[in-house]
Order: structure tokens, then sequence, then C-alpha cells
């Protein structure tokens, strides 16, 4: 999974204790979805992008696993 | 002070009450390591795990209050789902332990004149090495665990 979260915190200045706050999860939690680590739910994803200002599918690619 | 220094002192700290607690009770009963008393050993260990347990309890209160206090849920959906591996395979692991228990009762007591296991010790002891098994899977899902 790759994810441009990384790229939309930047462009909104948004650290991950920020952007962790603001969708309700723990720090770790952004760290491991922004390296692939853990895909989050539909509903986390939907938040994210909510916050990010702008899709699920601009911020979550998969490649064929 | 830095999170991780605290971690790092607490960390030293549970070892050291720890011990102390283990050779204290091994001396109080009379026992030494050396002379492999096995139910003085076995009782020193237990008050040792109790304390090391109480400690760990401390410090996972103090993170939830600390964590709470900077803004973050106490668990959320990874947590949560972590938390739920690390039950899984301590379910497995518990019920190997238990089958093993099982077996040193039946060949090692009996045929192999291995020393009798003390219920109340060996209840406690599993119960502990239960909560131990639960927190290192939880410990290592919630680094390392991948869900990809």
């Amino acid at each position: 999974m790759r994810t441009r979260i990384k790229e939309f915190r930047a462009r909104y200045d948004l650290t991950q204790e920020e952007l962790a706050k603001k969708v309700g999860v723990r720090r770790e939690t952004i760290l491991f979805v922004e390296n692939g680590k853990y895909v989050p739910s539909l509903r986390l994803a939907h938040d994210l992008a909510m916050t990010l200002h702008t899709t699920i599918d601009e911020l979550f690619s998969f490649d064929d696993e | 002070m830095e999170e991780r220094v605290i971690k790092r002192l607490w960390a030293a700290g549970t070892v050291t009450v720890s011990l102390a607690g283990f050779v204290v009770l091994d001396v109080m009963l009379g026992g030494s390591a050396l002379r492999w008393n096995i139910h003085v050993i076995s009782a020193s260990a237990v008050l040792a795990a109790i304390l090391a347990t109480g400690s760990v309890a401390l410090w996972a209160a103090w993170k939830k209050k600390q964590d709470a206090k900077a803004g973050y849920p106490a668990k959320d959906e990874r947590t949560r789902f972590q938390e739920g591996r690390a039950a899984y395979y301590t379910v497995f692991i518990s019920m190997y332990l238990m089958l093993a228990l099982l077996w040193y009762n039946f060949l090692g007591v009996g045929p192999l004149d291995l020393p009798a296991l003390d219920a109340t010790q060996t209840l406690i002891a599993s119960i502990l090495a239960i909560a131990a098994l639960f927190a290192g899977f939880r410990w290592y899902f919630l680094r390392k665990g991948e869900t990809t």
C-alpha cells in the first residue's frame, strides 16, 4: 500500500501529532499508515481524506498484491 | 524529563525491585538459589513476578494519564486490532503451557520421579505467565505487527 499522507500533511503544514488528534487516533497509527504498514479502516481512511481535503483514492493506492 | 528517559529509569527500577524481592524472600525462607530448593525458588520467583507486574501496571496507568493529557485516545482501531491478535496467540500458547503442566503431572511426578508442583504456586505462576505472554505479544505486534 502506498500513501500520499506525508505529502498532504506537508501541504497543510500538519505534524503527525496534529493529524492524529484531528482524526482521533494515536500518533503511532498515523506513522504506521503513512509507512504503508497498516491498512486503515474505511472510516479512518475517510476521516484522513476529509481532514487533508482530498479523496481516499488520491490518498491511498495499492500495487497488485 | 523526556518520556524515553523515564521509561528506561522505570524499567531499571522494575528489574531492581523484582530482584531485591526475590533475594529478600529467598533469604527469609532460609533458602538459597544455590541449594536449588524448588519451592523456595518458585515462591521467590512468584513474588518477583508480582512486583514486576505491579510496576508495569503503574507504568501503564501513568502513560494512559499522560496520553489523555496530550489529547490522544487510550485505544484506537489499530491498538484494538493488535490486542486482539495478541490475545489470539496468547490463548494458543497458554493451551500448550497447560498441556505441558498436565504431562508433567502425568509423567514427571509419576514415572520420572520429579518433584510435585504446589497447586497454588503453579496457578499463580500460570496466571503471571499468561499475563506476561499477552504483554509480550501486545508489545511485539504494536511495534512490529503489520496487517498489509
